[in-house]
């Protein structure tokens, strides 16, 4: 198993607060990898960091052993590093079929003459070939039906799915998901973590799943890294981690097994 | 041979009736060359003020410097056409003008388009202001007395005006409803879910700017045909808030509605005028059409409008010429 | 020495104008680009009540104030206030239809017509020298209203309930009305005060400069916004810091022989200032959120 993601002794930083304090932890190929922890442990910093977002202090970010640290968040993505995030940035008031073409501009390939002329047959081919593919994409998830809609007025799950929708449209090959169960219930939820699944086992994808439904990280992650106050605590398979004294004082308060 | 789709018959059937209408009426006496000089005015400033939607309602960056973009156009071609003032230069001094503006708008918005929102406009504002510096300080085109054209009226044709018009109104449109267009409503909608998708947010705005500058210009060589003298003061600030008005007037990001606000502007301000003509018949019209009323009536309708149609006369809607294709499933 | 007074008077003239952009600004984040207009207002109704009534300093310091007060609460009522909740372009449209009316209005010539009016001196001028540098009571008494008003405002703002109130209201909107702070209230406030500042504005512009016209509030005021900016649009104390520097920047580029670049000196002095420091010199950073 090759590493695809190294995130070797980082630490990022705001004003004095340390969000990620010396944190390492590296993703394999096709593993789908957890990481919970309370409310501000600096999960979604992590996501950030790697993303561009933010640039760490100290530390060394690799993916597919290419240092990324640093690189403006449009480089990554290209490279293959997609995610969501935990508050849903779909494109609000655009279509849910625009949310997926817009995803797919690399494909277009064509030039200002081309667009602005409607004309040529390379213009009209990508196109073409856009709106086949997001359309396939939005099959694939169940959105097909809805494409025309605007975003915003798809039920909370449903721009939940758009988003992952849009982040296959850019064939990545790390998929981060910033808790993409919030909201959902338990049978929704159920359904996302067969779904999640599916994309790895059918797509190859290697996913990076930030989540506070236990059921679904103990459900569906082969490995699970856990952080309290930017600290990295615990790492193991899920059943390991689950009965480390450390990971349960953080969680006090907080049922271990039940959604939080 | 493809069938034409109605819309597209709808769209030239409007064009040729655009075309050759006013030019006919003109001809036979029908209308002023007074009127269709106001519909060559319209001509330009809905090239320009589309131009800006690109800028400010398609990206999403406010800028207040269209007038320097339009003021490059302007006198460089006014120039070039200077220098060899015939026919065949027209097109190529059109277009170097808009690549000039183009050039200016890459420059300018490389470092600036970094801030955002008031700070972005504060900062072309200043651009507007420090162009009309350097030109008052250029003599090779006349300074602060203004710079004459050395082409009369020759060039005053409705057909170019109306036929650069609608080019521009068509490559802008389809730029738009295109993978480029997408991109840059993406960077509107949502810089950082832009850069989520991979798209680098910085070149997008950029290229809306050199595209948006480039019709500028464009449009600011129509505008020195029109006017034949330019005068550095006639592109400060101020006449780049007249632009805003006809975008905003219109209806923001709406392509028709930039169009509809060029009409509106020059219709009120230039249009008024022609009331004089009625003035023996109706009180009071002699006056309202005199210069400080006729402004002070589309200050008070402008107010009016933005006070009852927040979102402008189109209201986030798209005239069906302009709109994209119908997408089928696949 | 002569120029660091002439330095003084512009920038006395820029801090009144700005003080007003900057807290209409920090209150509700929108650029009132009829304030230069309301400065216009001020001259012209000075230049009315000392032709007219042959009112001296004081009266006509009270109509001016009075009157542009009056002025802004009711533009802002009528013309803004309506558009809280619209996009704040439709605001700065409105904003824009505002300042046309103004300006033109005034031009009609069954109002004051186009032509610039000559004001007649309304205060006893007397010349005094200290050593080589000649200065005049007006100059006197322009820097001495300016700064007493600066003075008065920053201890408004910092310690009377009103002024608490707008600072509430300046740093979270949205709060405000749960504190039970009427905020339609302030904001009115706020476009009184900036208002009135402009009409004194207005009137010792006229002390030192005695021409009005209608078109004169567009480039003191836009001079005044820029140097708001550049003090960080918001803070009062850096309107006024970019006023001076604005002004004395202005004056310099005049006495070195380059009165044709003095516009463009100071407007690119903002965009220097803005690309190193958007926030302006004095102001505050705000970091968006992912």
């Amino acid at each position: 198993m090759k590493p695809v993601l190294e995130f070797n002794n980082v630490i990022v930083s705001f004003g004095g607060l340390k969000a990620v304090n010396d944190v390492s932890f590296t993703i394999e190929e096709g593993q789908i990898f957890g990481l919970i922890g309370p409310n501000g442990a600096g999960k979604t910093t992590v996501f950030n960091t790697i993303t561009g977002f933010y640039k760490p202090d100290s530390g060394e970010i690799r993916f597919l052993g290419e240092p990324i640290e640093g690189k403006p968040t449009w480089w990554i993505t290209r490279k293959g590093i997609c995610r969501t995030f935990q508050n849903i940035r779909v494109f609000k008031q655009l279509t849910v079929l625009d949310n997926v073409r817009i995803a797919l501009h690399e494909a277009a390939e064509y030039g200002l003459l081309d667009a602005g002329t409607h004309a040529t047959k390379k213009f009209r081919q990508r196109e073409e070939e856009i709106i086949k593919v997001s359309d396939e994409l939005l099959g694939g998830i169940g959105l097909l039906e809805e494409r025309s809609k605007i975003a915003s007025q798809l039920p909370y799950g449903k721009q939940r799915e758009l988003e992952i929708a849009r982040a296959l449209a850019l064939k990545p090959k790390l998929l981060l998901l910033d808790e993409p169960a919030a909201g959902m219930n338990p049978t929704e939820t159920m359904e996302l973590g067969r779904y999640i699944k599916s994309i790895r086992d059918n797509l190859g994808i290697t996913i990076f799943v930030i989540e506070h439904h236990m059921d679904l990280v103990m459900g569906i992650c082969e490995e699970v890294a856990v952080m309290d106050f930017g600290v990295k605590i615990a790492e193991g398979t899920p059943d390991v981690v689950k009965n480390n004294p450390q990971v349960i004082s953080a969680y006090l308060g907080q049922e271990v097994s039940t959604n939080a | 041979m493809k069938r034409l789709s109605k819309n597209t018959i709808t769209t030239i059937v409007v064009i040729l009736v655009l075309l050759i209408v006013p030019q006919v009426l003109y001809s036979t006496g029908v209308i002023t060359i007074y009127v269709l000089s106001i519909l060559m005015e319209i001509c330009f400033f809905s090239i320009s003020a589309l131009s800006l939607n690109l800028v400010f309602g398609i990206a999403g960056q406010f800028s207040l410097g269209q007038a320097a973009f339009v003021g490059v156009g302007a006198y460089v071609f006014g120039y070039i056409i200077n220098q060899v003032p015939s026919w065949w230069m027209l097109f190529p001094a059109l277009i170097a003008g808009g690549l000039a503006s183009a050039a200016l708008g890459y420059v300018v918005g490389l470092p600036t388009l970094r801030l955002k929102g008031d700070y972005l406009g504060i900062a072309t504002l200043a651009l507007d202001q420090i162009f009309v510096v350097v030109i008052q300080n250029i003599k090779a085109v006349g300074g602060a007395r203004g710079f004459l054209l050395g082409i009369g009226s020759s060039f005053r044709q409705w057909w170019l005006f109306f036929g650069v018009a609608v080019i521009s109104v068509w490559i802008m449109r389809n730029i738009v409803y295109s993978n480029w267009g997408r991109t840059m409503i993406a960077v509107r909608e949502d810089d950082i879910a832009a850069e989520a998708v991979g798209i680098d947010t910085t070149k997008s705005k950029i290229w809306a700017f050199v595209i948006g500058s480039f019709f500028a210009g464009v449009a600011g060589g129509l505008s020195a045909i029109y006017s034949g003298f330019l005068q550095p003061n006639s592109f400060n600030f101020i006449q780049s808030f007249n632009y805003m008005v006809m975008v905003i007037m219109g209806g923001l990001g709406s392509l028709g509605g930039s169009l509809v606000g060029a009409f509106v502007y020059v219709a009120f301000l230039e249009g008024f005028r022609l009331l004089k003509d009625w003035a023996m018949y109706v009180p009071l019209l002699g006056s309202i059409a005199q210069d400080q009323y006729r402004i002070v009536f589309f200050a008070l309708i402008l107010i009016v409008i933005m006070l009852y149609a927040p979102k402008g006369i189109m209201g986030g809607k798209e005239f069906a010429i302009l709109k994209g294709k119908e997408l089928e499933k696949k | 020495m002569q120029q660091v007074i002439n330095a003084l008077m512009l920038g006395s003239m820029y801090a009144l104008i700005a003080l007003g952009y900057t807290m209409i600004y920090g209150i509700i984040r929108f650029i009132n680009f009829a304030h230069g207009d309301v400065f216009m207002v001020g001259a012209y109704i000075v230049f009315n009540v000392v032709t007219i009534f042959k009112f001296g300093f004081w009266g006509a310091l009270l109509c001016a104030v009075l009157g542009t007060m009056l002025l802004g609460v009711v533009i802002e009522r009528v013309a803004y206030k309506p558009l809280r909740n619209a996009p704040k372009i439709s605001l700065l449209i409105t904003a824009i239809g505002v300042s046309l009316f103004l300006e033109n209005f005034v031009a009609l010539p069954v109002v004051m017509g186009s032509m610039p009016k000559v004001v007649p001196s309304f205060i006893p001028i007397s010349i005094y020298s200290l050593g080589n540098v000649k200065f005049s009571s007006a100059q006197v008494i322009i820097l001495v209203t300016a700064v007493a008003l600066m003075i008065f405002l920053g201890w408004f703002i910092r310690s009377t309930k009103l002024g608490r109130a707008m600072r509430a209201v300046s740093s979270d909107y949205a709060a405000v009305p749960l504190m039970g702070i009427n905020v339609d209230n302030i904001i009115s406030m706020a476009f009184a005060i900036g208002s009135a500042l402009a009409g004194v504005g207005g009137l010792l512009y006229v002390i030192v400069y005695p021409e009005v016209d209608p078109f004169m509030g567009i480039m003191l005021g836009t001079k005044a916004f820029i140097a708001a900016v550049v003090g960080g649009i918001g803070n009062i104390y850096g309107a006024v810091a970019g006023a001076y520097l604005i002004a004395f920047l202005e004056v310099a580029m005049v006495a070195a022989g380059y009165s044709m670049w003095r516009d463009a000196a100071a407007f690119g002095l903002l965009i220097i200032v803005l690309l190193i420091k958007p926030s302006g010199l004095f102001g505050k950073f705000e970091k968006e959120k992912v």
